[in-house]
């Protein structure tokens, strides 16, 4: 069987301008200045199908209430008239709802006064009580998911959850979490929060994070 | 080939990374390697080191795939039929469960009362163009 010969620098060049005439179609569209909103919202929408599927292997029912996935361009509060998922567990009293782009108190918030714009914090992915609307306090808050829609992973992001953690839950010994009891978080009020990124490299940051129950997932579409 | 054919590679990748909005991809800030041996790091003074231009620009095409993946309908696709699999074996009695018609973006407003939105449906088919760069940084590491 022949072998291909080694690329060459100008082998190399002709390829990559190939794949530019190829996206020159649709490079306006990612030069858009909603670029970053459409990218954003596509990861946020990829990550809820996998936490929707996670969860289904951890025994949770899910279905669906509305007509088509909705996400906010700007995050705001729980309106039982959204569209979102429903779920059950047999672990779980009652029915969890998920729903995206939700202003969540802070934990600051809740043992002080606070009026001014630290009052709350945005969450990508929420799980909370389906009984609960408005902006959710850190003891109704089951769930947390952040996504980072961005190529090259940072550590500014790790240092950005574990603040948002610091403003959800006081570090404790393990307790089972909020969810279905079936993983410890060592936080109180115990919800899960995670990280999800597309950069594999994003994996290298996650020891630290992970005492005080920030999951960094790696998933990449 | 040597680190000089690589950065006149890396240069046209520029081109491709400004016109798919992608150019903070080429800042050379991002591409590091840990130093794992500790004498090595004694001696050197620091954690990491950049990556030199062959793996760099490997990293460089890797990293546009990835950011190529965020405009794909082939990632709507992907997530749309995760949901719509999720549910279905969630319905009891495997009964036709209501399966989500599309995914959207609610617009800001001013007035919070008008709404609109921006449908996710009609994204671009860019899974040829993701294919490429993969096999590129392939064949550019195998080089």
């Amino acid at each position: 069987m022949a072998t291909k010969p080694p690329l060459d620098k100008a082998n190399a060049i002709n390829e990559i301008d190939r794949i530019l005439k190829s996206v020159s179609a649709v490079s306006t569209m990612m030069l858009a200045a909603t670029a970053g909103l459409t990218s954003g919202k596509l990861y946020e929408l990829y990550a809820l199908s996998k936490v929707l599927e996670e969860l289904a292997t951890r025994g949770w029912t899910a279905s669906f209430v509305g007509v088509a996935i909705t996400m906010k361009a700007s995050p705001g509060f729980i309106k039982s008239t959204d569209d979102h998922f429903e779920l059950t567990h047999p672990c779980h009293a009652g029915t969890v709802a998920i729903h995206t782009d939700i202003q969540v108190a802070t934990l600051g918030s809740t043992v002080g006064t606070v009026t001014d714009r630290s009052e709350y914090h945005e969450i990508d992915i929420v799980a909370v009580d389906a009984s609960v609307t408005g902006m959710p306090t850190v003891g109704e808050l089951l769930l947390g998911v952040e996504c980072k829609a961005v190529a090259n992973f940072e550590k500014s992001f790790v240092r950005e959850v574990l603040g948002r953690r610091r403003e959800l839950s006081y570090l404790t010994p393990p307790l089972p979490c909020s969810l279905d009891g079936l993983v410890t978080m060592n936080a109180n009020p115990p919800s899960e929060y995670r990280l999800v990124f597309i950069d594999p490299a994003g994996t290298r940051y996650a020891q630290s994070p992970a005492i005080f129950s920030v999951l960094l997932e790696h998933w990449q579409p | 080939m040597d680190d000089e054919e690589f950065l006149v590679i890396e240069a046209k990748l520029d081109e491709l990374a400004r016109a798919v909005g992608a150019s903070a991809v080429m800042d050379r800030r991002h591409y590091r390697k840990p130093i794992e041996d500790p004498v090595t790091r004694e001696r050197e003074g620091r954690a990491d080191r950049p990556l030199g231009p062959r793996e760099r620009v490997i990293e460089e095409i890797k990293a546009l795939e990835r950011h190529l993946a965020l405009f794909d309908s082939a990632t709507y696709q992907d997530a749309m039929n995760r949901i719509a699999f999720t549910l279905r074996e969630a319905a009891p009695d495997r009964r036709l469960p209501n399966i989500p018609q599309g995914a959207r973006i609610e617009l800001d407003t001013v007035d919070g009362a008008s709404t609109a939105t921006v449908s996710l449906t009609s994204l671009p088919d860019l899974s040829a163009a993701r294919k490429s760069l993969f096999l590129l940084a392939v064949a550019l590491r195998e080089s």
